[in-house]
């Protein structure tokens, strides 16, 4: 038996956005030619969810929507590196794939495309910025930072740090506390 | 995405060097404004006045004349109008109480400023891309530090 179809392609990917949009729970009104109209502002993750589930129509959304992509994958990051248990084994090519389910390969091309670094380098930076602050803030040893940013030693830790920073964390952490003691009035900050 | 261009401002007074630098900038992909002062009173008179678009990055010499880069650095940390201003400081010698000399003193880095004009260059780049994470990504300034001296 065979069966014949006539399609309107406009109709389906019309039909396909409203149920996709519907299902996030995003308001909109039609514009009419390919546009549509987002009543109030949409999170980057429902973007990026919507943008996920429509992908496989061949639907994309363009405009400014590769800002937006790298936004929710700053934020995918950020999540990661401020989690408050230890960090996952998991690479963050696949985590960050998994996550925002579109190939690591696509979002790795537009986000060095628009941030001048690679996600990569973003997330050791982040690590990094973390790392700081659990020494500054938490006063974490070395060691406790290693283990909770998910690094196999002390010393992976320390020449990563070196190798973003240029410093040691030993001297990183003598400048910051002579920073400190500096600004309550001792030599660091003395008139010349 | 931010598109402005960033602001640049350059204490230094041999003519030679500044012309090296604005070379270096012109061949990176971020676009920069570059302005330059000659010295520590100039610099001071400079960051003291209103302006629109206000330097992000500052290239400040140690051996800056008049008053010193390290001088112009302190002045530059006790005014809270400039507490985001980025300072790169750098010298012809890397030596390691220089390095911690500015760090501790709010300089966010240091460079040992090399001969080679594409080792400038790659400073350059280090120094605006690290810049451009902790602009774009809401970073801890005063967490910003970073030596370049290898």
């Amino acid at each position: 038996m065979k069966l014949h179809f006539k399609y309107n392609i406009h109709l389906a990917c019309k039909v396909i956005l409203q149920e996709h949009l519907e299902k996030f729970g995003i308001p909109y009104t039609d514009n009419g030619m390919g546009e549509l109209h987002i009543d109030g502002e949409i999170s980057h993750r429902q973007f990026g969810k919507l943008q996920a589930s429509i992908k496989k129509y061949g639907i994309e959304i363009i405009d400014d929507h590769k800002d937006t992509l790298v936004e929710h994958i700053k934020e995918v990051i950020m999540d990661l590196v401020y989690m408050n248990e230890k960090l996952p084994d998991s690479r963050i090519s696949s985590y960050i794939a998994k996550e925002m389910n579109l190939s690591y390969s696509y979002l790795s091309k537009v986000f060095s495309e628009a941030t001048h670094t690679s996600i990569q380098n973003y997330f050791i930076l982040q690590k990094i910025e973390r790392a700081k602050q659990l020494i500054i803030d938490d006063k974490l040893t070395f060691t406790e930072v290693a283990w909770k940013m998910n690094y196999s030693s002390a010393a992976h830790l320390s020449y990563q740090f070196k190798k973003t920073t240029g410093l040691t964390l030993t001297v990183f952490q003598r400048i910051i506390e002579k920073r400190e003691r500096g600004f309550s009035g001792t030599d660091a900050f003395k008139q010349e | 995405m931010q598109n402005d261009a960033l602001q640049i401002l350059l204490a230094e007074e041999d003519e030679h060097v500044r012309s090296f630098f604005r070379k270096a900038l012109e061949g990176i992909k971020v676009r920069t404004i570059l302005s330059s002062v000659y010295d520590c009173y100039q610099l001071i008179d400079y960051l003291s006045k209103d302006r629109i678009k206000k330097p992000d990055i500052l290239f400040l010499k140690v051996n800056l004349p008049l008053r010193g880069g390290m001088h112009c650095l302190m002045k530059i940390r006790t005014n809270p109008g400039l507490k985001d201003l980025i300072v790169a400081i750098y010298s012809d010698s890397g030596s390691d109480a220089t390095l911690e000399e500015a760090l501790v003193k709010g300089a966010n880095i240091f460079i040992k400023k090399p001969d080679e004009f594409y080792m400038l260059r790659n400073a350059l780049v280090q120094v605006i891309n690290t810049y451009w994470q902790y602009h774009t990504s809401g970073l801890r300034k005063d967490n910003f530090l970073l030596n370049i001296s290898n």
